[in-house]
């Protein structure tokens, strides 16, 4: 008894460094995600150095707060689940995206002042279509990488 | 001290006594020492692999850990620069005159990394991952379909 919990703190002292690197390494990667997609959003915009750099927190602030509102989600189906949903999980995943919605509007509406103090009414919009477009093209990147067809 | 014995004062006593049944056990009570050492030597085999093998894993996520640390640094210390509009002809080339073009505000224009593109960081993303990040994306795109006209 006493071996295996000596063995078990052993690997928990192992394995700790592992999933501290994991913890730092993915919002690391977040972080130069983030990144590349605001500078394309302001290269399209074509925002001024000054601009892009006042709008860069609040850009940073808005995209952890939606980040929050998809790892809080609930249940993920892998690709093989996709692919033969049952009615009832077809209606799981519909509530769910509705709701993910909902949250996701309430954040856009809770940052607008925060764009509105670095963007006109203007810019906002074409900000919000340009991330729209931004968001299309990643996805039928990531349907040509995984070999899905376009829907 | 004496050191010579009388063996005819002993006799065919034996000086030493052993418990009951002594000699009977004695093959089962070896048999279980032997099986104990075992099991000792198995367990400090097992310690000394898992000590091994501890000391290499935080060897490597050490490694790992300074490796990760590294680009963070860089990337988030990049400052986005969107192209500038491009200045009429007219507006950056003095016309009819002879003094040389000003060149102090090109000498201090800052050096700018390129960031990275989005494409390569999805490039780098496992299968699961882009999985996981085209469910995120819909999820956005539903919204928009919501919002937009």
């Amino acid at each position: 008894m006493k071996t295996t919990i000596k063995i078990w703190f052993l690997m928990a002292v192992m394995l700790a460094p592992f999933m501290l690197a994991a913890q730092i390494q993915r919002p690391a990667f977040r972080e130069r995600f983030l990144n590349a997609r605001f500078h394309e959003i302001c290269t399209r915009m074509q925002l001024s150095p000054d601009k892009a750099e006042k709008l860069k927190p609040v850009y940073f602030r808005y995209e952890k707060e939606k980040a929050a509102v998809f790892v809080e989600s609930g249940r993920r189906f892998n690709r093989e689940e996709r692919r033969n949903l049952t009615v009832e999980q077809e209606e799981e995943l519909y509530l769910a995206r509705l709701e993910k919605a909902k949250k996701l509007i309430e954040i856009r509406e809770k940052y607008y002042p925060g764009f509105r103090t670095v963007l006109s009414p203007k810019e906002i919009v074409q900000f919000n279509r340009i991330e729209m477009e931004l968001n299309r093209k990643m996805v039928q990147q990531i349907r040509k990488r995984l070999n899905e067809p376009d829907e | 001290m004496n050191k010579e014995f009388d063996f005819d004062r002993i006799g065919k006593q034996i000086p030493y006594k052993v418990p009951n049944g002594f000699f009977d056990e004695i093959t089962s009570r070896t048999l279980i020492k032997a099986r104990e050492r075992e099991q000792k030597a198995k367990i400090r085999r097992i310690y000394t692999a898992v000590s091994v093998a501890a000391s290499l894993l935080i060897m490597i996520s050490v490694a790992l850990f300074l490796k990760t640390g590294q680009p963070d640094i860089q990337t988030e210390n990049v400052v986005v620069q969107p192209a500038e509009p491009v200045k009429p002809l007219s507006e950056s080339v003095a016309t009819n005159t002879t003094e040389p073009l000003p060149t102090k505000e090109k000498a201090e224009l800052p050096v700018i990394e390129k960031p990275e593109t989005w494409e390569k960081l999805l490039a780098e993303m496992t299968d699961e991952e882009l999985v996981a990040l085209a469910d995120d994306l819909y999820d956005e795109l539903f919204a928009d379909e919501l919002t937009t006209d």
